[in-house]
């Protein structure tokens, strides 16, 4: 690996249902750089390795501290966030493509929407029905506060739906992360007052059925989430509703 | 622990004015090494795995090497409240944190109120918290009572204002300058991160406010680098570095403007030594005897005496809030006293 100079080869693509094309860029080796800060460095200098001036690439990030998600993207065919990506530690030519499991916007700016949506579907969140002073909420023990912690932690990136092979463009899976998140807030003393609605969801099509169990989730996630953990987590519980509502009937 | 800005300042000590920064970079160590690794990884592991991801140390055997970093703007949008006649807030006022533009809010980090010269951890989300809740019955109750919403209004103004936005937008798409707009910001932010951050020194503040003048100067000669349709943060890049330009003569100027030091706000020039043996309610003693009348020149030790009269002499210029308005060009300062009805400040001591 040189140290004068970093190479790219970035997957473009100028606006969804346009057709994609590599283009590649050398620039300058700074110390302690990182995906994004080549990036940045491209925006200043926007001219490709044929010295051709072009657009800017175009992607998304925020934190720059690898906690909100926006900047994961495939990069050397691993899916993982381009903030914490050193380029120390990476192979070149460095290639950057947009996660395939969503539709592209634009470069390698991917719209996640769909992880949004399994997070409504599975009502993730706790719900409340004012601002009024409820009192002091229910204790939580330690342990149970630790694997909270946890699960808390998901920045819903999309590693783990990028990941797993039952989460396609063409079927309406909740994927990996939402499961973990119905865990999270059925664990919750006032999250779990929805816990048999967010259950339904998970029994219903796309739901947990639709998981294969080939674990390639929690080797991706960034944060160490145990999905398959909470995915077994919310079989049983989902188990436990569908012979308690049988027996009801 | 001490508050950050003790911190970052005592981190630039040891860095730039003793030259003992690690690898001789604006960098210490801050050693968690003597808790256990349960410990750490309990109460901190989010963080640690961060650290430890980005440096590849291990921060549970090996110190961490650290710098100070700006994460949170003090000062912004001037926002409006309403006393009650005991003196709290009215909650139900829809003056509450509404802007100086009639039916324009602003709450949480871009409101002014709460943090003026130094924001203590953790306070951000707090004010958060209550500058929304107090927000939330303003914005109802200012809906209530007007006649007319905006349905009502002529189209014509919408039609005007989309207008003018499209104008704005194409004007900056058609801008062909020599300036590259991501290199210009980072020229800014270099030389506000150099001149306007731990330690403010009015010299250098002067030539600062002359420096941003010549990047306003600089960015009416900026390229778009992208003029496309589609997903382009190029021109929005470009808008917003225009107000970060004026943002950063606001702050540059309010600072050289005040010749004191409160909180992060530091101008070693202007610091007043407290006396190590000093207790900050001592203060309050001082103003009652002064306001009875009964202060006497050996009613306190005479150093400390000698702290509490430039103290109040400092909280007589100063303890005010800087306004900036926007004369066209640039900002003009004026002040607006802080309202310290309900608790007097006393000097501020850590030890
Ligand atoms: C690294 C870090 C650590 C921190 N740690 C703590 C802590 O431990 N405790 C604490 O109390 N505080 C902490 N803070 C501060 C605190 O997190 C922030 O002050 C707080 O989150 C600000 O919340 P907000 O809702 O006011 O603004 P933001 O969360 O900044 O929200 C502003 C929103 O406006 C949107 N927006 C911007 N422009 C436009 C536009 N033109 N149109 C529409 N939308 C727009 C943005 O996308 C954003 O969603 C920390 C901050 C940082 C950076
Ligand atoms: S579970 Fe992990 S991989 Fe999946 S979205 Fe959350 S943080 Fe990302
Ligand atoms: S266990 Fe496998 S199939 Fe199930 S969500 Fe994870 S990666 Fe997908
Ligand atoms: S920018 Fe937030 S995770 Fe990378």
């Amino acid at each position: 690996m040189s140290n004068k100079t970093i190479t790219f080869k970035i997957l473009r693509q100028d606006g969804p249902n346009q057709p994609s094309y590599w283009e590649t860029f050398v620039i300058p080796y700074l110390p302690n750089s990182n995906v994004i800060s080549c990036l940045m460095d491209i925006q200043k200098n926007p001219i490709n390795a044929e010295g051709k001036k072009v657009r800017p690439v175009v992607w998304e990030c925020n934190c720059l501290e690898e906690v909100c998600g926006t900047c994961t993207m495939v990069i050397n065919g691993k899916t993982r966030q381009s903030c914490s990506a050193l380029i120390d530690k990476l192979m070149q030519p460095i290639t950057l493509q947009p996660l395939s499991k969503f539709p592209v916007v634009r470069d390698l700016a991917v719209d996640r929407s769909r992880m949004f949506e399994a997070l409504k579907r599975v009502k993730a969140w706790v719900p409340m029905d004012g601002y009024h002073d409820l009192g002091p909420g229910d204790k939580i023990l330690p342990d149970h506060q630790g694997v909270a912690y946890k699960l808390s932690e998901c920045m819903t990136c999309g590693c783990c739906v990028e990941a797993c092979p039952q989460y396609s463009r063409d079927n309406n899976f909740l994927g990996a992360a939402a499961i973990s998140q119905a865990r999270l807030f059925n664990m919750h003393p006032t999250g779990k007052l929805i816990a048999n609605e967010r259950l339904d969801t998970l029994m219903d099509d796309g739901g947990i059925a639709a998981c294969g169990n080939a674990q390639n989730c929690v080797e991706v996630c960034p944060k160490s989430i145990p999905l398959t953990e909470s995915i077994a987590e919310m079989g049983r519980q989902s188990s436990k509703r569908f012979w308690k509502t049988l027996f009801q009937i | 622990m001490v508050p950050r800005d003790v911190g970052a300042r005592e981190i630039y000590d040891i860095c730039v004015n003793q030259g003992l920064g690690v690898h001789g970079d604006m960098k210490v160590y801050l050693d968690l090494t003597h808790h256990s690794r349960e410990f750490l990884d309990r109460r901190l592991g989010g963080i640690l795995e961060i650290y430890e991801k980005f440096t590849g140390v291990d921060p549970r055997e090996e110190p961490m090497e650290i710098f100070p970093a700006v994460h949170y703007s003090m000062g912004g949008i001037w926002t409006d409240y309403t006393r009650t006649a005991d003196g709290f807030i009215d909650h139900q006022s829809p003056r509450n944190q509404m802007t100086s533009m009639e039916g324009l809010y602003a709450a949480g980090e871009a409101d002014y109120q709460y943090h003026g010269a130094n924001r203590l951890g953790a306070n951000s989300l707090l004010s958060c918290i209550y500058t929304g809740l107090m927000m939330g019955p303003g914005v109802v109750n200012y809906i209530k009572n007007q006649k007319e919403s905006a349905a009502d209004l002529p189209s014509s103004l919408f039609e005007q204002a989309q207008q003018q936005w499209q104008e704005k937008f194409t004007g900056i798409k058609q801008m062909k300058g020599k300036e590259n707009p991501y290199k210009l910001h980072a020229e800014l932010s270099e030389t506000m991160m150099s001149n306007v951050l731990i330690v403010r020194d009015n010299a250098r503040l002067a030539a600062t406010v002359e420096k941003i003048d010549e990047y306003d100067e600089r960015w009416k000669d900026v390229e778009c680098v992208d003029t496309s349709d589609w997903t382009n943060p190029v021109p929005s890049f470009v808008n917003q570095l225009y107000n970060m330009i004026q943002l950063s003569k606001v702050i540059a100027k309010g600072a050289l403007l005040r010749d004191e030091f409160r909180g992060a706000h530091y101008k070693p020039e202007f610091e007043i030594n407290q006396p190590s043996d000093f207790k900050p309610e001592s203060f309050l003693e001082y103003t009652k005897l002064k306001a009875d009348g009964g202060l006497k020149q050996d009613s306190f030790k005479p150093d400390h005496l000698e702290y509490m009269r430039l103290y109040e002499e400092s909280n007589e210029k100063w303890l005010k809030s800087s306004i900036a308005t926007f004369n066209g060009k640039g900002p003009d300062i004026s002040y607006e006293a802080v309202d310290t009805s309900l608790i007097q400040p006393r000097p501020r001591k850590y030890d």
